[in-house]
């Protein structure tokens, strides 16, 4: 009986996807556990097409062909760096490819005889459009964001909640409906519209520094409305791979929420929402409050926006070069005027006379925090150089990865692994945060939200409350960033006018870490 | 047809051990494991392909192209998918 080996093999297809997944979270199996996972489904596949009957049916192989050469294309021509919004385009794909099966189960095609249990399948149906809908839309407004093509910075309408609530209000109307009406093309357009709108209006709302997370919750749903549509159609495997998809991907929002000290629920509802426990793993990192020399309170944006733009003006080597001249010199007076005082002033100025360069060449334990403005100047085999050069002259050097480094999760780790970086030497963030107190240098390449001292103090900003890599606690920071402009979150970074300990190389990352290397011994 | 209750029991005893198979991933392999998930998530197109063959010669022309529609993309995240992550995970590896 053809039904009983359906369910068998279900099952057998099942479990290999199960050991794919769980294959792929280490990564000596990960590519065995892929290969796996997509092999799991190419039988599926073809077993669908066999037990269906449907062989013999000439326009399911035109669109395959298309569909697999674009989608391998695409594969095959992705930077790393673009690969965010092309999870999230590849996502809302498959969302939508779930919202179509929903529309054609609903409106009864490919249907011979009426279904055994029309209220169900109605139903299902018109909730697989639902949630492919939201996951469609919602996918490309985050691709969008990612990309730059729409506003990263979040966006709130008049009545904002109001408008969300009321669109959800009615796509349960319009489900209601279409599980009590049968094949109705305006109940179908309703279900589509109306849930598309709720899509947008809840992706819209999320910031930059969200979205990974918005992604990952895409992911999630996009297996569920799989799954749901698997339901509609009565197919076994659909539901079965579409529920594990749907609730590792939950856990995965889950770890990444965890990560960032955010609940779910404050991202989806938007912007900015305070959360008064700090995680009390992380120590305080001293703040601009703690700094008597520092010029700005962090509340006061006027002067500190001026500082900013002063900094900006100057180019920072020829700074370096006036301090250096100008302590030399008083120096040089000092030794003069009063031979017979103590020296002891000279100590600090001497201080002062270093250079990144010096720095680093004296640096016996180095930690490199890379940043997605690394990624952006592709200064990824530059940083592999430094590296490589710190360790001949006999350095340890480790890379601390925030967890959601880069646009994504992993994001970084996947970029530096591009660039021949051993992933031994990435270190996680817990792993590596009480070391930053004792390394001699720390260089930050292109960082700037992950290691932003203000995420413990500046309350109500959108990373108030996420861990921070400890870069404030280490005595010298290198920092090669392009511009000293507020990063991602859009929240102003108190570290870059600490007054000692702290050199700014502004500029391209590639240019001003080959000056770095060039200029160390 | 199966039963509906059966297809709700499967959905709910897969998302139970979904929700258990991943619980120790280095965050080194989000961004992998993300992609990869994505790409299983195509899976609905073993959906479009029986809807859109029963339908063949049986329901017009509307519900062909809306088939087809769904297998391109389907397609499109299967492939791109898995293309995808293993070009990530390789990298990973390439050094062993």
């Amino acid at each position: 009986m053809p039904m009983t080996v359906q369910i068998i093999l279900s099952i057998l297809l099942s479990l290999a996807v199960i050991a794919g997944i769980s294959m792929m979270s280490k990564v000596k199996s990960a590519v065995a556990g892929n290969f796996l996972s997509a092999l799991a489904m190419l039988v599926g596949v073809v077993a669908t097409v066999w037990f269906s009957g449907v062989m013999s049916v000439w326009t399911i192989y035109v669109a395959i062909i298309i569909g697999a050469l674009i989608g391998s294309v695409m594969a095959a021509r992705a930077q790393m760096i673009q690969m965010p919004q092309l999870v999230a385009l590849f996502n809302g794909l498959g969302g939508g490819a779930s919202a179509l099966v929903g529309v054609m189960s609903y409106m009864g095609w490919g249907m011979t005889t009426e279904p055994e249990y029309p209220v169900f399948v109605r139903f299902t149906a018109i909730l697989a459009i639902a949630v492919g809908m939201i996951t469609l839309v919602g996918s490309l407004v985050a691709a969008g964001k990612l990309a730059r093509v729409i506003d990263g910075r979040p966006k709130v309408y008049p009545a904002h909640s109001a408008m969300t609530l009321c669109l959800i209000v009615l796509s349960v109307v319009c489900i209601v409906l279409g599980t009590v009406y049968a094949q109705s093309v305006w109940i179908a357009l309703g279900a589509v519209l109306l849930t598309s709108g709720f899509g947008y209006m809840f992706a819209i709302r999320v910031g930059g520094a969200d979205m990974p997370i918005t992604i990952s919750l895409l992911n999630s749903l996009s297996g569920v409305a799989g799954s749901i549509a698997g339901m509609a159609i009565g197919d076994i495997f659909l539901v079965a791979v579409g529920g594990i998809v749907g609730a590792s991907g939950l856990l995965l929002t889950q770890i990444m929420c965890r990560a960032m000290n955010r609940s779910l629920m404050s991202i989806l509802l938007g912007g900015v929402v305070k959360k008064k426990t700090s995680n009390p793993s992380t120590p305080n990192v001293p703040t601009i409050q703690n700094n008597p020399n520092a010029p700005t309170v962090f509340s006061e944006t006027t002067d500190f926006e001026q500082l900013l733009e002063k900094l900006n003006d100057m180019e920072v080597k020829q700074l370096l070069d006036a301090i250096e001249a100008l302590t030399k010199e008083v120096a040089g007076l000092r030794a003069q005027l009063a031979q017979g005082q103590t020296a002891a002033p000279v100590a600090t100025e001497k201080k002062e006379e270093k250079t990144p360069a010096s720095v680093l060449s004296n640096a016996k334990d180095v930690i490199i925090v890379p940043g997605y403005g690394m990624a952006l100047a592709q200064a990824q085999h530059a940083v592999k150089q430094l590296a490589d050069k710190l360790e001949y002259k006999g350095a340890r050097v480790r890379f601390a990865i925030h967890p959601v480094a880069g646009r994504m999760p992993g994001h970084m780790n996947v970029l530096l692994a591009e660039a021949d970086i051993p992933y031994e030497k990435l270190y996680e963030m817990q792993a590596i945060n009480d070391d930053f107190k004792s390394v001699d240098a720390v260089v930050v390449i292109g960082a700037n939200d992950v290691l932003n001292p203000a995420a413990n103090t500046a309350e109500g900003t959108p990373i108030y409350g996420m861990p921070v890599l400890n870069v404030a606690d280490a005595k010298e920071v290198i920092v090669c960033n392009f511009d000293l402009k507020p990063g991602y979150a859009g929240v102003e970074n108190p570290l870059y006018t600490r007054e000692k300990g702290v050199y700014l190389c502004l500029g391209d990352a590639k240019e001003t870490l080959m000056k770095l290397i060039n200029d160390i011994h | 047809m199966l039963h509906p209750l059966i297809l709700v029991a499967v959905f709910v005893v897969c998302a139970v051990v979904g929700y258990f198979i991943i619980s120790n991933v280095p965050s080194l392999l989000h961004t992998p494991l993300m992609s990869g998930m994505n790409a299983l998530s195509g899976v609905t197109i073993v959906g479009a392909l029986s809807a859109t063959g029963l339908a063949y010669g049986l329901d017009g022309v509307w519900a062909q192209v809306f088939g087809m529609l769904a297998i391109v993309l389907a397609a499109i995240n299967v492939f791109g998918g898995f293309g995808i992550t293993h070009r990530m995970l390789r990298m990973f590896n390439k050094k062993k």
